[in-house]
């Protein structure tokens, strides 16, 4: 892990309420991989609210710097929303362990909730290096304008299902109600999930992977506040005991997880 | 004008300066080894170790607060063997300071820890930490002159290294367990440990931590730590170690001229994790713009 300052290069809004930064920063983007995140201090230097770092997950990644994409909850998020272009960022990363693929896996199938698709764009761009892989895609959002990365996931040729709450694009249903009748349609097909979004999509899923007898790996969420391990303040319940999102996550065997 | 002199004391205990990482909030210091020079701090305090593991308290554990974090980590820890065979081989290659902090639910259980860290050699000091607000019990011995001065006399029995005993702020008077623990022959105080405070979700309507309540840090508690620290100096004889909210080198400095003869940074690691040794640059710059030779000259300088 590096702390460095980053150079914010772009920042847009790609939806109401969403936007996207791209960040350089060379020396954290040659080490990291889909999956990790990374903090931001969202403030000046002497700035005592927001006073944490926030943390998020590596959109995209190139050799020279990495994007993320946010959705504004907060001062944090909001802060950040209004950096310029040429503007410094105080940036920490890159933390946590990222997603794992088994060595010989072709199958995979990636089910994203809203702003939990940020992680999951740099896997799906890894996914599609892997000879004959087949890769799927469902994304869930609560209406078309929250939708977001279905144009990039299609356009690296990703296969991708949408799921809104209330219809205005795709089905009107849960992404893991199309999970379950994907799998129940294409019958044989036993890909790895990966999954990344709210509690009770992430809940869903897990029963959907134990029933069919799938591998799962979904990448969870906690306030964070060291984000190296050190303070232990964003323990989750595992089968195994108290495990750290920062540390030992944010990628997590979905089996494992106690809800 | 020559190099300051940053050096302090802590009863027998000489720091190359004044600025230590306070416990539970850099680990055992391997956490942030590749980002920081450790070599450069005054002291790593470790995070605190009970006798037997503990699992901690159930999540969330920590929340943020206006200009402050609530945490109820529980004092998680894989206990003292573990603490000496896994965490002590890398202090060993660490060039400063290292102080062990000690938790405990009994007079024994204290005792019995700082009898097993007496053989070793890395362990420079204890802190006895009698204040920890989040584990039922953990506040007990630092409520009262009493207790508080039992625990010292106890570890005290079983140690040759120097003891420093943190406090709690939530008494009645910080300042009166400080003389106690003192006459019990602690070398060093260290304040102030967190003070209990609770968040609650509107929406749920439950309190936002698994634990209920938790322990309040960060810059929202500068001032009461400060206040707390003065009036402790005035009392007692032995050294002051202030903490509370520190997240530059003035806050830092507020502490020292009001009577801390060391400080503590906690919550500001999280924060910038080179707070710390951004802290002690900043103190031999303001030493040097101000022609201060020696730390000795601002401990207590406060003029009132």
């Amino acid at each position: 892990m590096i702390q460095s300052a980053g150079k914010v290069i772009s920042n847009k809004k790609v939806k109401p309420g969403y936007f996207l930064m791209g960040i350089r920063c060379p020396s954290i983007a040659k080490k990291a991989k889909p999956g990790q995140f990374l903090t931001i201090r969202c403030g000046s230097d002497s700035a005592t609210t927001p006073l944490l770092r926030r943390p998020f997950g590596f959109h995209r990644i190139s050799a020279s710097g990495f994007e993320i994409l946010c959705e504004i909850v907060g001062k944090g998020t909001r802060f950040l929303s209004g950096l310029k272009p040429g503007d410094k960022v105080d940036i920490l990363g890159p933390l946590g362990n990222g997603f794992s693929v088994r060595k010989g896996d072709k199958n995979f199938i990636i089910v994203a909730g809203g702003i939990g698709v940020a992680p999951l764009a740099s896997l799906a761009e890894s996914l599609t290096r892997i000879k004959k892989a087949e890769v799927y895609a469902i994304i869930g959002a609560r209406t078309k304008n929250a939708l977001l990365c279905a144009d990039h996931f299609n356009d690296i040729g990703i296969k991708t299902m949408i799921a809104t709450d209330d219809g205005s694009y795709g089905k009107r249903c849960f992404a893991t109600d199309i999970l379950n009748e994907f799998l129940k349609i294409k019958r044989g097909f036993r890909p790895t999930i990966f999954a990344c979004g709210p509690e009770p999509m992430l809940k869903a899923i897990t029963h959907i992977a134990e029933k069919r007898g799938l591998e799962c790996y979904a990448s969870l969420e906690e306030n964070i506040a060291c984000g190296v391990g050190a303070c232990l303040g964003c323990a989750i319940r595992t089968r195994s005991g108290y495990k750290l999102v920062c540390k030992d996550g944010p990628v997590f065997d979905i089996k494992e997880i106690i809800w | 004008m020559v190099k300051p002199n940053l050096k302090v004391k802590i009863g027998s205990l000489e720091l190359k300066n004044p600025v230590m990482v306070a416990s539970g909030t850099f680990g055992s210091g391997e956490e942030y080894g590749n980002l920081v020079d450790l070599n450069k701090l005054g002291a790593i305090v470790t995070k605190s170790i009970t006798l037997k593991p503990r699992e901690g308290n159930p999540p969330p554990r920590l929340v943020e607060t206006p200009s402050g974090i609530l945490n109820s980590i529980g004092l998680q820890n894989d206990g003292i063997e573990t603490f000496i065979k896994d965490k002590i081989p890398f202090l060993n290659k660490v060039k400063t300071a290292v102080i062990v902090s000690i938790a405990a639910h009994s007079i024994n259980d204290y005792a019995e820890i700082a009898g097993r860290l007496n053989k070793i050699k890395r362990v420079d000091a204890l802190e006895i930490n009698i204040s920890c607000p989040n584990v039922r019990g953990g506040l007990e011995f630092s409520k009262e002159p009493d207790s508080a001065s039992a625990v010292v006399a106890a570890v005290k029995n079983r140690t040759s290294k120097p003891i420093i005993t943190k406090l709690s702020p939530n008494v009645k008077d910080i300042s009166e367990i400080a003389m106690a623990v003192q006459e019990a022959g602690s070398d060093a105080v260290s304040l102030v440990n967190t003070f209990t405070g609770m968040a609650v979700d509107i929406e749920t309507k439950m309190p936002v931590l698994g634990n209920v309540v938790g322990g309040l840090s960060g810059p929202a508690i500068k001032p009461i730590a400060l206040h707390m620290v003065w009036e402790t100096a005035r009392r007692v004889r032995i050294p002051v170690i202030g903490i509370g909210g520190i997240m530059d080198y003035r806050d830092a400095l507020e502490f020292i001229i009001a009577g801390a003869s060391a400080v503590q940074i906690g919550t500001a690691n999280f924060v910038n994790p080179k707070a710390a040794v951004e802290i002690i640059a900043g103190i031999e710059g303001y030493m040097r713009r101000n022609k201060i030779a020696n730390m000795k000259e601002l401990i207590g300088c406060l003029k009132t």
